[in-house]
């Protein structure tokens, strides 16, 4: 009987190769989120009015620190001592106490990393960084009617802002709002259609304002208002990163 | 003809002279100002101070190179007793520092995002002629810091705010503050200067509700603040940091409006402003001004002589703004009375038409603890301490205490005597409620007194003895200063009809 019961899993597993496939490639830290559509927040006179975001895989939480302490064993260049200006500017990893040493706090997630840092976190583990159009589909809900917890919003009083998960994710359930996170494409999301003195629109103003796609969501304006604020060797200390695959 | 061709000639000469003096002024004023920035060598400090303070008139003679340092903060404040909100700073609080520099000054700015923050951040100077009024060029992320350089041209009272996307909310969480750029006369000397800024706060629970609040998107679309304050905070100009002048000085108030929504009607009750420059300007517009517009963005301007002695309510006249949303501060005038300007007896007579009032004031002074004492008590209050603490003796949360049950009241009668003979300003907790407001000198007489604090003490739930006369006049003729005060109250009472 036990015999039988065991052969009729296996036949199962073999007869459904499609639950496979739509399973979680690489364990149960990833969401898939299923296929979308993003309506950038911002309208660009030339742009589409929505994009359409393919199903993806998307890690539930941000890198911690000890997932990254066993990338820069493994990656000396990223190491605090030895990353190159250009890759990370001087408060990157500020808050480790020697290149192998991040002290306190290995579950949380790391921060004072650069966006060429985090791109080769992602790389060295076959993946790579979400987009704008991604990380928004995902986690990048409408967050007006969202009541942030009291505690959370004593310790980052933005954290609202920094993401809430779709409402039509499968689960595990995505853990975002703890951090800033960077993105593939963090700094072309404003690049402006028309010229300005400096060639890129490096800010988020007021002006903007009539192209918002929803002018009172003002967690997105935060969002991307971060967003725009920031160089690929930034290293501040409320954004960190996860990969998508 | 000779005769008048001489003078004719002469005025001439000299409105000559005097033009093409003006010309060569003005072009070498032109020329400063078309020389590049590094030009401009001489270094003079940032003339800074914090609200309500203004930094002295500068007195400089020539223009000069003014660094400006600006730390940007993200920290939780106290908006209202009990309530607390997380404020975006231009320094260590709302407003920020009040900046004064010189008109043609270089202005090298220094904006810096505390690497705490966890938002992008700016600064827009009204007073800068050039993109954004800075905004642009110093868009910062937290951790890091902007530099840009810029020169006065235009002398006035500016507003500076951040204007990083939402600009509304960035300014209604605290990021405002006021830059003056002096003519290179300066300007009229007064005796005092002071500054103070409207703006709102749009919290997600209602006006007074304790705790840490949220900003409220939606309150904020509808332009519906639950608080309208002065200078950041709720009372942030009452009790110990009411503005103090004295009698005959003369006053400035530098007047600026972050909103992010509402105009305000700046009114000072019982003041009348002599000169007013519109907008922030440096032309007075216009004189003997009860109200003044401050437009949201923008500012004004006002100088009076303090001449009356006494408590002076700032506030937008927008009155449920000023009584129910805050936005009210405070100007104590001190100094010798001025009888031939403001006189007064302070407790307003009780008209009864049926009333034999001759004989009602024999029967109050006669007798402080009879029945119709005690009916004249339950006069004075419903006539003139109701309007504050109420008909049912609750008081107002958070502005008036309460009388009934009141541990403050109850707790020392000679205390509740003193308040009543020389009224009581400044903070006070009853029932484990704090306070902080005035509670003006009435003038009664003693057997007034008397005879409202016994009311008082018998009803709304207390329960404790009858203040008596001799009660009062004990406790007046303890102290010397009342003593001058009790022959003025008796002489408010025998005019009085009651």
């Amino acid at each position: 009987m036990k015999h039988a019961a065991r052969s009729l899993l296996l036949m199962a597993a073999w007869c459904c190769p499609c639950v496979q496939a739509a399973a979680d490639p690489s364990g149960p830290d990833q969401v898939r989120v299923p296929a979308g559509t993003y309506i950038p927040f911002l309208r660009i006179a030339a742009g589409p009015d929505q994009i359409p975001v393919r199903s993806f895989f998307l890690d539930t939480s941000p890198i911690t620190r000890g997932e990254f302490l066993d990338f820069v064993r493994d990656h000396p260049t990223w190491r605090k001592s030895r990353i190159k200006r250009l890759f990370g500017e001087s408060s990157y990893l500020r808050d480790w106490h020697d290149d192998l040493d991040p002290g306190t706090g290995l579950d949380e997630p790391v921060t004072y990393v650069s966006w060429f840092a985090a791109r080769a976190y992602c790389e060295a583990h076959s993946k790579r960084l979400p987009t704008i159009a991604e990380w928004e589909r995902a986690a990048g809900s409408d967050s007006r009617v969202i009541t942030p917890p009291p505690e959370r919003h004593i310790a980052t009083p933005v954290g609202f802002a920094m993401g809430v998960p779709a409402p039509d994710l499968p689960p595990p359930r995505l853990n975002v709002g703890e951090v800033w996170e960077w993105n593939l494409d963090f700094n072309s999301a404003l690049v402006s259609g028309r010229a300005s003195s400096s060639g890129t629109a490096s800010s988020l103003f007021c002006g903007d304002g009539y192209r918002a796609r929803n002018a009172d969501d003002y967690a997105a304006f935060l969002r991307y208002s971060l967003r725009s604020s920031l160089r690929a060797d930034y290293a501040l200390r409320n954004l960190g990163f996860r990969c998508a695959l | 003809m000779k005769r008048l061709l001489l003078p004719t000639l002469s005025v001439f000469v000299f409105l000559s002279l005097s033009y093409a003096g003006y010309q060569s002024w003005r072009f070498a004023q032109a020329r400063a100002e078309s020389a590049p920035l590094s030009a401009v060598h001489d270094e003079a400090p940032a003339a800074l101070a914090d609200a309500p303070n203004v930094p002295p008139p500068l007195r400089r003679r020539h223009a000069a190179r003014v660094r400006l340092d600006i730390e940007i903060l993200e920290h939780q404040k106290t908006l209202a007793d009990g309530v607390s909100y997380t404020y975006w700073t231009f320094g260590d609080d709302a407003p920020g520092k009040f900046i004064r520099v010189r008109q043609g000054d270089v202005v090298e700015t220094h904006v810096s995002n505390h690497p705490d923050n966890s938002l992008a951040h700016n600064v827009d100077f009204h007073a800068v002629t050039g993109p954004g009024g800075g905004g642009d060029v110093t868009f910062v992320a937290p951790g890091h810091s902007a530099t840009f350089t810029w020169r006065a041209l235009h002398a006035g009272l500016y507003l500076y705010h951040c204007v990083a996307a939402p600009a509304g909310l960035h300014i209604a969480n605290g990021m405002f503050g006021l830059i003056l750029v002096e003519p290179p006369e300066g300007l009229p000397p007064v005796d005092h200067e002071f500054f103070l800024v409207q703006s709102e706060f749009y919290t997600t629970g209602d006006y007074g509700e304790p705790g840490q609040q949220g900003f409220s998107m939606k309150k904020a679309l509808e332009e519906r603040p639950e608080y309208v304050v002065f200078n950041g905070h709720v009372g942030a100009l009452m009790g110990d940091r009411s503005l103090k002048v004295r009698t005959g000085e003369s006053v400035r108030l530098y007047l600026g409006n972050a909103g992010p929504s509402l105009v305000s009607s700046f009114h000072v009750v019982g003041e009348i402003f002599d000169r007013v420059y519109g907008e922030g300007g440096l032309d007075v517009t216009q004189r003997e001004v009860q109200t003044t517009l401050i437009p949201v963005g923008g500012s004004a301007i006002v100088e009076f002589v303090a001449d009356v002695p006494g408590d002076y309510q700032m506030v937008d006249h927008s009155m449920f703004r000023a009584f129910n949303k805050g936005a009210m501060g405070m100007l104590q005038i001190a100094g010798p009375g001025r009888e031939d300007l403001f006189s007064a007896p302070v407790v307003p007579a009780v008209y009864t038409p049926e009333a034999r009032t001759d004989r009602e004031l024999t029967v109050i002074t006669a007798a402080a603890d009879s029945a119709t004492a005690a009916q004249s008590g339950a006069h004075i209050y419903a006539t003139i301490c109701a309007t504050c603490h109420q008909q049912d003796g609750r008081g107002l949360p958070g502005l008036f205490p309460p009388l009934a049950q009141s541990d403050f009241l109850m707790a020392d009668k000679d205390r509740s005597v003193q308040v009543l003979l020389h009224g009581l300003t400044g903070k006070i907790v009853v029932n484990g409620k704090p306070f902080d407001g005035v509670m003006p000198q009435l003038r009664l007489s003693d057997a007034q007194i008397a005879a409202v604090l016994s009311h008082v003490r018998s009803r709304f739930g207390n329960d404790a003895d009858p203040v008596t006369l001799a009660d009062v006049e004990r406790v007046r003729s303890q102290s010397t200063r009342a003593q001058s005060r009790s022959l003025a109250a008796t002489r408010t009472a025998q005019k009085n009809p009651w």
